[in-house]
């Protein structure tokens, strides 16, 4: 078929008329301003992307939410917080969004979060994992999708007490994420293991590890196990240079997010075998939502989901969950209207807490082997996020009024 | 004892490092003037080019030094591209416009390297003996580290015989000192430029393609390494190579034992450095005033 100009022109200015008409109707779409580190951090915010428009195009397909479309209005923040905020007014004042969504750095999150509470605008953060997100720097209008900094620490602190190392030492990337897991993992252990102590601890900046001075800086404090919160490309260095000079050997490591294919992939072969981690061991969990999931994704994508995928996916489902559940796209409405919404994930249902805006998405503890020549996460169990949380007392005294 | 010796061989292989980088920057700068902020992307393109030579190639020191002649090879041949399409037409603009359009570079390269490459880290298979290692006491020190160390000088070396020991090399410490004066005797300055530019792009390729035993090609390491590496050439003193090398050793030592006494140090550390030279020195450590080096214009 021959395209002309003018099928083209047509078609365009139908797509443009569109929304129009439907406003008219008064069933107008809804529009979510999103905002993610896409040309920063793209091995995560890629499959993330693909998440989130398998999820819009599945709502959309069944008749939207409410009776209205989903429209997601989406922008690169470039991995910083004074960009995103540009970014969030931008979509607010001009694109007029129902409500904001994305993140990806704990800063950057906190930063969208900020704009959210002084404008009076709904912001849901996916990724974030810094728990001042829901806690310390919490607020009525943000939430917060993936278990946080404690959380993940509680999930892994069981598993890390059971160990007989005594002297710990933890390797973070030099930021908010990096210093609230650490902060969190001490506490938890300390209070589960009296007789511990934390010998050394490294702070790398994020994306430029010094990794040979690193490893023999951890090396020199004789630890029995190390936490690990460095991912991405640091990871990978770390890692590579751990295991030439032989850090890991007789010892035990403790890694938050090692197990997400996007961080665990790049290690090939290098897998640190025994590792204890979080992440999604995508291809071995065979619930039936996880695996209409994987093949809905791998339909349309041809390639593997990530961790990130799960979260767009997630995402798009809480809020329309949340947005049901309000009863419209009004912000005050929707910032009380989220608690207690019920949402379908990958991983089985999950919750937006009414106490402190965090889901009750959990993530899959494990350990790191070899297989193929390829890293695999075994030994795996899900931990519900609910379980994983203090009790309502504590986080009342954790969050502001 | 023995931990100082580790971290010390430490120090001198992250300078290495850091000079490949930077050593392509200063002589880009020093002859054309112009700050190149794509100069990371060039690396990236290093690594991410390397990776597809090498991941192609068998795996012995042989090939894998054939592979990184072809990276440095592709790197310098895009290089001379950029500089006949876009540089050489903007010498006589204002450096912002310099800044803003190499900038623009590494935009478009940053997306191109995507749709190559894809989204996800890529990271070289490490053969045997890229994983070998030395032991110093209960310590272990990578061979590739001491390959590093011993790279960085003969790099160094190697630029230095080319820039004093060519006909080549003596038009282009002419044109780094007086550019006008070097065109009013008919040296065509055009393929001086490009022949230059060229070369600092197949150093940044070096660079990359010698990073990716140690760390995946990834989309963020243009930035990542960009602000280093000028952090480097400012600190050395602008178009001057020891004055790079000399900087690079100044960093990587301070990096590798600062991270020990106090590990919060790494965000500041190496601008605390520029910081302390500028002062002391404001054309960096072997660095001339750089009116002088313009002539009369």
């Amino acid at each position: 078929m021959r395209v002309s100009r003018r099928i083209v022109l047509g078609g365009a200015v139908g797509a443009l008329a569109a929304p129009r008409i439907l406003r008219a109707q008064d069933n107008a779409p809804i529009r979510i301003g999103e905002i993610n580190s896409y040309s920063a951090v793209p091995s995560f915010t890629l499959p993330y992307r693909n998440g989130w428009q398998l999820a819009v195009e599945q709502i959309n397909a069944g008749g939207g939410v409410l009776g209205r479309q989903i429209e997601v209005i989406s922008r690169d923040d470039a991995g910083k917080p004074q960009d995103a905020v540009r970014l969030a007014g931008e979509l607010v004042n001009d694109q007029k969004v129902d409500l904001l969504a994305g993140g990806f750095l704990s800063n950057v999150g906190l930063a969208i979060s900020d704009f959210a509470l002084q404008n009076r605008k709904l912001f849901i953060g996916g990724e974030p994992l810094t728990d001042a997100m829901v806690w310390d720097k919490g607020h009525r209008y943000c939430y917060r999708l993936r278990p946080s900094t404690y959380m993940q620490a509680a999930m892994l602190v069981p598993d890390a007490a059971k160990l007989p190392a005594k002297r710990w030492a933890t390797v973070a990337p030099n930021y908010e994420y990096g210093q609230s897991a650490v902060k969190w993992f001490k506490q938890l252990l300390s209070a589960a293991r009296p007789d511990v102590t934390f010998v050394g601890e490294q702070w790398p900046a994020l994306g430029k590890i010094d990794a040979g001075a690193t490893v023999e800086a951890l090396a020199q404090t004789k630890p029995d196990a190390i936490y690990n919160v460095t991912f991405g490309p640091d990871l990978t260095n770390f890692v590579r240079q751990g295991n030439t000079r032989g850090l890991f050997e007789k010892r035990s490591v403790v890694s938050v997010l090692t197990g997400e294919p996007e961080y665990l992939d790049p290690l090939g072969d290098e897998t640190p075998e025994g590792w204890i981690v979080t992440g999604y061991p995508w291809a071995q969990l065979t619930t039936q939502a996880n695996k209409e999931f994987v093949a809905d994704y791998q339909a349309k994508y041809k390639e593997r989901p990530a961790m990130g995928s799960v979260v767009g996916f997630a995402l798009m489902h809480s809020i329309a969950a949340g947005i049901v559940k309000s009863g419209g796209t009004d912000t005050d409405a929707m910032a009380d209207g989220f608690g207690g919404a019920v949402f379908d994930t990958p991983f089985g249902q999950a919750m937006w807490r009414a106490i402190d805006h965090q889901s009750t998405l959990g993530t899959f503890v494990g350990k790191l082997a070899l297989k193929d020549g390829h890293g695999v996460m075994t030994d795996w169990r899900y931990v519900d996020g609910a379980t994983a949380l203090p009790t309502d007392e504590e986080v009342r005294k954790l969050r502001p009024a | 004892m023995e931990f100082f010796a580790v971290q010390l061989l430490n120090g001198l292989a992250s300078a290495s490092s850091l000079f490949l980088v930077a050593s392509g920057l200063t002589v880009i700068f020093g002859v054309t003037r112009v700050v190149n902020f794509s100069h990371g992307s060039l690396f990236m393109l290093g690594a991410y080019i390397g990776w597809s030579v090498l991941t192609r190639l068998p795996r012995e020191p042989a090939w894998f030094a054939l592979g990184v002649v072809i990276t440095m090879a592709a790197t310098g041949a895009i290089g001379l591209l950029l500089e006949v399409a876009l540089l050489r037409r903007i010498y006589r603009a204002p450096e912002l416009f310099q800044l803003l359009a190499t900038f623009g570079v590494v935009l478009i390269v940053q997306d191109m390297t995507l749709v190559v490459w894809g989204p996800n880290d890529l990271s070289l298979p490490r053969p045997r003996w890229l994983r070998s290692f030395v032991e110093l006491g209960d310590s272990r020190v990578p061979s590739y580290d001491l390959f590093l160390i011993v790279i960085g000088p003969v790099v160094l070396a190697v630029l230095w015989l080319l820039f004093t020991r060519t006909r080549w090399g003596t038009l282009v410490r002419a044109a780094t000192q007086d550019r006008e004066m070097v065109a009013a005797l008919g040296v065509d300055q055009r393929r001086l430029f490009t022949t230059v530019f060229a070369l600092g792009a197949a150093l940044a390729g070096l660079g990359g393609v010698l990073s990716l035993p140690d760390r995946s090609a990834n989309l963020q390491m243009d930035l990542s390494v960009i602000t280093d590496a000028f952090v480097v050439v400012v600190v050395g003193g602008l178009g001057s190579l020891p004055g790079a090398y000399l900087a690079s050793l100044l960093i990587g030592l301070l990096q590798s034992f600062g991270i020990v006494l106090l590990p919060k140090v790494t965000l500041v550390l190496v601008f605390a450095v520029m910081a302390v030279v500028l002062v002391l020195r404001p054309n960096g450590l072997l660095g001339r005033p750089i009116s002088a080096a313009r002539g009369q214009a």
